[in-house]
């Protein structure tokens, strides 16, 4: 084993990744926790900027930026945070993890090896089409969240935040809250498919709670919540003017009638969450196990939110504790089944949630023949519904013959969508379609990157007892 | 030419709340250090630990990119780097992420074309 040689790193610094650090790191193991941003905390728990005091009237910043949970908050103490690098690359072999890094800021390459590694990569939003969804001021609603969190901004002043799931709620109060006009939250679930999420949230104490926390501040502002109901467009010279809001019944199918016209200067949607592959398909074709040494944990394995993400990360890190040769005490062991039971439970809601708001497949009618699909190469629909009919039915296929997914974020954002609506236009399932997150390169990188061999990045001596600065 | 929408720089929101995306108000703040930084030319700054996309929005610019297909107008999406909607030029390096790069003391950043170069003449 080579000197600079780590024990286990943790790819992705969000609740799946700061716990996977954490409970190895107690069980003696040394751990390396890479992340793209320099702060840990995932999106979720997304800190401000460095430096940044977050917002001079409202103090959102600052509250976000206490926003960590209490057991993370020292974890750089325990672990060798390395932030603000991005890995693009992983490969895995009997002796070990050899991951390439490339700088977020900087572009300077560098990389790691290990003997394991865990990878917890997270999730990006899905963002479904529809006309006028790529005019400036539509955003995602993790956007929106994102914008409030690390620079205590808002995204506009008279919002709509729209799609499908319970994201909507927290990103919709916390606009209120700081002060936006939420003009409506249009959520696409049918109330009776609420219903069922209320009643699984029922046995969640904790998450009943938050919910009805968001409902509550929402109700304070005189947000109205519009179940059964789509952002069905945008409109606006050069930038979002005003949304169009209508029905849609269970298969997202729109009602002609009935619609109205709101002013806005923002529209935040978000239809739910995709796991970020990547990294996972560099090692194991979809259906392959993963190669020994490499353990996953939180979205990468299937959307859960951040409790369930949190309990598997731990444990991840335990398993992988074990797998490197640290034994569990009896007391780690005890621990460890209390886990798996919680995990269960939460797992449970996950899927109750995930139930509740299941997608539709007619959101595909919403879109008129010069929507934008592919927002990086102009794409408009037309070309893809016309790909299908050509018989191109797997995402790669209408990839090849519309450049759909060629642009700059290389399907990131329409190839989830692209999944759906071939889906949608087929009756085949989203499985049989297919994804475009094969991607040998996880993250765009200059030539220069790759051009010398790039240095290995030096132990920063952690974990040996020297607090980092913050 | 730019793909810009500038704000003008007058007022702030005054609503006693967080400060929204084009209200131009430079991003506020009852003093302390700005940070200084140029758009296309124009002379702007913003509050220290601002991304660059958190400051041009702060400095009532909406929109920075034009796509090279149909020079439509683009800006913040996604917000957490994954979809590279928010290209801009920073200090002469092509096709940076706005929403995910940090502001510095300085910088020069300038609206980009589909490839990420400027898209002026």
């Amino acid at each position: 084993m080579s000197a600079s040689m780590r024990e286990l790193v943790v790819v992705g610094g969000g609740p799946a990744g700061m716990a996977a650090a954490g409970a190895a790191a107690s069980r003696g193991v040394a751990v390396t926790l890479v992340d793209a941003a320099e702060r840990l905390g995932g999106q979720i728990y997304r800190q401000a900027g460095v430096g940044h005091p977050g917002s001079p009237v409202d103090p959102a910043g600052r509250a976000h930026a206490a926003s960590l949970p209490r057991r993370f908050a020292r974890l750089d103490e325990r672990v060798e945070v390395l932030g603000g690098w991005n890995v693009w690359h992983v490969e895995a072999d009997a002796q070990g993890v050899a991951l390439e890094l490339v700088g977020q800021q900087d572009e300077r390459p560098g990389s790691l090896t290990a003997r394991a590694v865990v990878l917890a990569p997270g999730a990006s939003e899905l963002a479904l089409p529809f006309p006028g969804w790529d005019l400036p001021g539509v955003t995602t609603a993790g956007a929106a969240q994102a914008l409030l969190k690390s620079q205590g901004r808002l995204v506009g002043r008279r919002v709509v935040v729209g799609g499908s799931g319970p994201f909507l709620l927290p990103v919709a109060a916390a606009l209120a809250r700081g002060g936006a006009t939420v003009v409506a939250v249009v959520e696409a679930a049918l109330p009776r498919r609420l219903s069922g999420a209320a009643g699984a949230l029922a046995l969640h104490g904790g998450k009943l709670a938050q919910a009805l926390g968001y409902l509550r501040t929402l109700a304070r502002h005189r947000v109205p919540v519009l179940p059964g109901s789509a952002v069905l467009s945008c409109e606006g010279d050069g930038r979002v003017e005003r949304a169009v809001i209508g029905k849609v019944d269970a298969r997202l199918a729109a009602h002609a009638d009935g619609r109205r016209l709101v002013p806005v200067d923002a529209v935040c949607v978000s239809f739910g969450f995709v796991p970020r592959l990547e990294l996972l398909r560099q090692l194991a074709e979809p259906g392959e196990p993963a190669p020994p040494g490499v353990f996953l944990a939180g979205e990468v394995t299937g959307i859960g939110g951040a409790t369930v993400a949190g309990l598997e990360g731990t444990l991840a890190g335990a398993t992988a504790a074990s797998y490197l040769g640290h034994r569990p005490t009896r007391r780690d062991e005890l621990s460890l089944r209390r886990l798996r039971l919680q995990l269960r439970h939460a797992q449970r809601l996950a899927a109750a949630l995930e139930r509740a708001y299941a997608l539709g497949r007619d959101w595909t009618s919403w879109l008129e023949p010069g929507t934008a699909f592919c927002r990086c190469e102009d794409v408009p629909f037309s070309a893809v519904a016309e790909g299908v009919a050509e018989g191109a039915t797997t995402a790669r296929a209408v990839r090849g013959v519309t450049r759909c997914g060629m642009g700059y974020c290389q399907g990131r954002t329409c190839g989830p969508a692209l999944q759906l609506a071939i889906a949608s236009l087929t009756g085949a399932s989203p499985e049989q379609v297919g994804d475009l997150q094969h991607r040998p390169i996880a993250v765009p990188l200059p030539l220069g990157a790759v051009a010398e061999e790039p240095p290995v990045l030096p132990l920063s001596g952690i974990p040996h007892g020297e607090p980092r600065r913050p | 030419m730019s793909a810009g929408t500038a704000g003008d720089g007058s007022g702030g929101d005054g609503s006693g709340a967080c400060r929204s995306a084009g209200d131009g108000s430079g991003g506020g703040g009852s003093g302390g250090d700005r940070v200084h930084f140029s758009y296309d030319g124009r002379p702007m700054s913003a509050l220290p630990g601002s991304t660059i996309a958190g400051a041009l929005l702060a400095n009532g610019v909406q929109a920075w990119r034009r796509t090279r297909g149909d020079g439509k107008p683009r800006g913040l999406f996604c917000g957490i780097g994954v979809c590279f909607d928010c290209l801009v030029e920073h200090n002469d390096r092509p096709a940076v992420r706005a929403c995910v790069t940090a502001l510095s003391e300085g910088d020069r950043i300038g609206s980009s074309g589909s490839l990420g170069r400027p898209s002026g003449p």
